[in-house]
């Protein structure tokens, strides 16, 4: 990979990847660690990554690093034991759908959040995900509607109460 | 989806697969002639639509970001910049060998101009090659006016010719000069090139030859080194007998040597 490939994947990717993590780990400075840390191995390792596949490279290291770091901080709760967390959304007549989703995002296990983050800002499909966080696709379906069927009843909830 | 019936109890699984695009044509038509037929589920179907994230609006890099970027400056080797030194390093010393040598050329060439001026080479020994040159003649102003002009003339003949010595034919001026008359004067300039090789006459006659010679320029014995004294005497020696060759192949005759005793 050359210097400009690696510079195109930091414009291209950095903000994806932060928000991502960020998002995932609920964490705005271990997203910024997380992310310096997947760049620099990028550029590391920028001999053996193919130039077609950086970006779902380094999705899967920013999963696989903030995984670590949950599990190290013992932030991680088995993800079919962990039920939704209410989310603290503000109720008021202004507020807009992105920001009740974003918030609904909050109350969900990391990695049903990554997933969600995955399928609809990424773009990936089932299998590109399972590459990424390591599960299988039965396993990012199931995870994914689970996720999304949460964040609906928040949304609902949140909807009707207005 | 595995069960084709749309039922109460897995209606979300299906406005999920909806929602997701996963649905065949007709698995969809069957979803929304379930909605039609039961309208409750339209809005739930919306709140499953909702559920999709907006996407991101492109936002600069921040400052952390850009620290990232690499400069597309040259990211060289150790070894390959090691490669470089060498190859540049060994240019330079050819070039150095090729202007020190040019320089050395010229200087010789130089110097070689110079010695043209001054210097005759010469050789009179049959058995060394006629490039080899022997001895080196320098000639200088004599005090005999004679000698002066068959010095002249000698050295014009060797520069005009590229000539040797022994090819030079000697004007009947120079014939009047006493033969060896002026090469003593020759010879105390003679250089030490080749000196070994040149022929060694028989050291007694030269002995001889010498007070005569060494008296007529009024050179003291002591004057001269015993080596130059030999040299001087050799010259002799061999102007005598290049002279009397030179007789022979001018019809004329034959130069008689003096005797030790006519020329003491």
């Amino acid at each position: 990979m050359k210097i400009e490939k690696y510079n195109e994947a930091v414009k291209l990717y950095y903000n994806r990847l932060f928000w991502y993590v960020a998002k995932s780990a609920d964490d705005n400075d271990l997203a910024k660690d997380i992310v310096q840390d997947c760049f620099a191995k990028l550029w590391i390792e920028r001999k053996n990554i193919d130039e077609n596949k950086i970006k779902p490279w380094l999705f899967s290291v920013a999963h696989n690093s903030m995984i670590n770091h949950i599990k190290r901080e013992k932030k991680s709760v088995s993800i079919e034991q962990s039920g939704l967390h209410e989310p603290q959304v503000p109720i008021n007549s202004e507020f807009e759908t992105k920001e009740v989703i974003e918030k609904c995002l909050e109350g969900l296990p990391s990695i049903q959040r990554s997933i969600i983050i995955l399928k609809d800002l990424e773009g990936y499909d089932y299998k590109e995900i399972g590459k990424i966080t390591g599960l299988s696709m039965e396993q990012v379906k199931v995870y994914l509607f689970r996720g999304r069927q949460k964040l609906k009843n928040s949304i609902k909830e949140i909807k009707l109460l207005l | 989806m595995n069960s084709t019936q749309i039922t109460r109890d897995n209606v979300e699984e299906w406005l999920f697969e909806y929602c997701e695009g996963t649905l065949t044509d007709e698995e969809k038509l069957n979803v929304e002639a379930f909605i039609s037929q039961n309208p409750e589920y339209r809005e739930e179907l919306s709140f499953w639509e909702d559920s999709y994230l907006p996407q991101l609006s492109a936002s600069p890099l921040p400052p952390e970001a850009q620290q990232l970027l690499k400069t597309n400056y040259f990211h060289l080797k150790f070894s390959t910049l090691f490669k470089c030194m060498a190859v540049l390093s060994a240019l330079s010393f050819i070039l150095i060998l090729y202007f020190k040598s040019h320089n050395e050329g010229s200087k010789s060439q130089q110097k070689s101009i110079l010695k043209t001026d001054k210097h005759i080479r010469h050789s009179e020994n049959p058995a060394v090659p006629e490039k080899r040159q022997l001895e080196t003649l320098r000639i200088v102003k004599a005090d005999n006016p004679k000698s002066e002009i068959l010095n002249t003339k000698i050295v014009e003949k060797i520069q005009e010719n590229n000539l040797k010595v022994s090819d030079i034919a000697i004007s009947p001026d120079s014939a009047s000069v006493e033969p060896g008359g002026l090469l003593p004067k020759l010879n105390n300039e003679i250089t030490d090139e080749y000196t070994r090789e040149a022929p060694v006459a028989n050291p007694l006659p030269a002995d001889q030859t010498e007070k005569k010679e060494l008296g007529k320029n009024n050179i003291t014995k002591a004057k001269l080194s015993p080596s130059q004294r030999r040299k001087v005497a050799r010259e002799i020696r061999k102007a005598q007998d290049l002279k009397e060759q030179e007789q022979l192949m001018n019809g004329n005759k034959p130069y008689i040597v003096p005797s030790d005793e006519t020329m003491q």
